[in-house]
């Protein structure tokens, strides 16, 4: 996780308590650390990347805007993971109502993001986003509640006790949530998985 | 016994590593005898290695000066700064207590106007029990005063329209006046009646 201190770095819970205190500096530090985890996040979580950025900016905006409201009993990193995952599911509820639905939330025609690759090899490349692609897909064919602890477990990275405090489940149930989800997306992709 | 079912809630347990040393025996003694759990076991550890490896997405150049530029924006809107203090408890807590108060002194007003106002009506009513010689009733539904004759005929019925009454401004009734058939021809017939609606009027502006 970010929030390790290694040597000199401060960690999120300084960062957010500097902040807290005026240091704008701080702000931008945390902004640096965690804008392309939470992209990430919500775009696994939501399927488009412009909506997804405009909602990694909101949550930026929240976090400014209610800092006094942090407490350090709570990790800041799952109070951010918090604020997020409650906008993106705003956003899907939001999307259901309207009964909104377009191809490029499948993932297939979505805008250009930056990957880094060193040794670029245009066939596998094509091969590796067709395999991303028909993943993505597949993850965001989970229902929400799957969908969002496979993301934060295996795309994210966070440990199950985060996930817990994050989606405010009990540990077991994030555990079994992992597992059932692991092994329905697993069904999805026996062919793929395969290769 | 345990069964597939038993070790499906383990895959992931077993994958990550985090399987208990008991559990983890068992699990590998049942994946040796079952070509399906195998596979699944297989299929989740491939899958987990897979998701680990998705291309990481990285948020557009412009996107901390916008964020910047949105913050400043937000820092200058009078409505956010308004908004910052009427949801701040050092606003709400006097806010509340003023809309407490009020509550209160428009409770106690109503209801003094009300018990101010059955205290005209009674008046009334005593005065023209007292006055016309005749009994009156005083119907708690419309505000009706029916007045009685002596042998129990209603006479007259009076509905007063003034709400300045129920104000606490009795000095003046706009009143409406329905006869009542049965008794018109009765009154017609007894004198005394002019004097009890001469009584009425003159009540009626006297209180």
């Amino acid at each position: 996780m970010v929030d390790q201190k290694k040597g000199n770095r401060p960690t999120d819970e300084e960062l957010i308590e500097k902040f807290q205190n005026g240091d704008l500096y701080a702000f931008d530090l945390i902004v640096k650390r965690y804008k392309n985890q939470l992209l990430n996040f919500i775009y696994r979580f939501l399927g488009n990347t412009e909506e997804s950025e405009d909602l990694v900016q909101e949550t930026f905006l929240r976090v400014y805007r209610n800092r006094k409201a942090y407490q350090k009993v709570a990790k800041f990193s799952t109070w951010i993971y918090t604020i997020a995952g409650n906008l993106a599911k705003t956003e899907l509820r939001k999307r259901k109502r309207r009964r909104f639905f377009s191809i490029s939330e499948l993932g297939f025609n979505e805008k250009d993001y930056d990957i880094s690759d060193e040794a670029y090899n245009p066939e596998k490349d094509v091969d590796s986003r067709l395999k991303e692609a028909i993943i993505h897909e597949q993850i965001m064919a989970l229902s929400p509640k799957f969908r969002e602890v496979i993301i934060l477990r295996d795309v994210q990275q966070l440990s199950y006790e985060e996930i817990s405090e994050i989606v405010n489940i009990p540990l077991g149930t994030v555990k079994s949530r992992v597992n059932r989800g692991r092994l329905k997306l697993q069904e999805k992709l026996t062919t793929l998985l395969e290769r | 016994m345990k069964t597939c079912h038993n070790f499906t809630g383990l895959i992931s347990e077993y994958v990550e590593g985090n399987i208990s040393q008991q559990d983890r025996v068992d699990f590998e003694n049942h994946l040796k005898h079952c070509d399906d759990c195998y596979q699944k076991m297989n299929s989740t550890r491939k899958l987990h290695h897979v998701l680990r490896q998705l291309p990481s997405l990285k948020v557009s150049p412009d996107f901390e000066a916008i964020l910047r530029a949105r913050i400043r924006i937000e820092n200058k809107r009078p409505l956010y700064r308004t908004t910052q203090l009427l949801t701040s408890w050092k606003f709400r807590i006097p806010a509340y207590s003023l809309s407490a108060i009020l509550i209160l002194l428009v409770v106690v007003l109503v209801y003094s106007k009300i018990s101010q106002q059955n205290s005209y009506t009674q008046q009334a009513i005593n005065s023209i029990e007292r006055k016309g010689g005749y009994a009156a009733e005083h119907s708690a539904t419309n505000g009706a005063i029916t007045i009685y004759s002596i042998d129990q005929k209603p006479i007259k019925s009076i509905v007063s329209q003034n709400r300045d009454v129920f104000m606490g401004q009795p000095t003046k009734i706009h009143e409406k006046t329905s006869s009542i058939d049965s008794t018109r021809h009765a009154a017609r017939q007894d004198k005394r009646l002019e004097r009890s609606q001469a009584d009425r009027y003159y009540y009626a502006t006297s209180y």
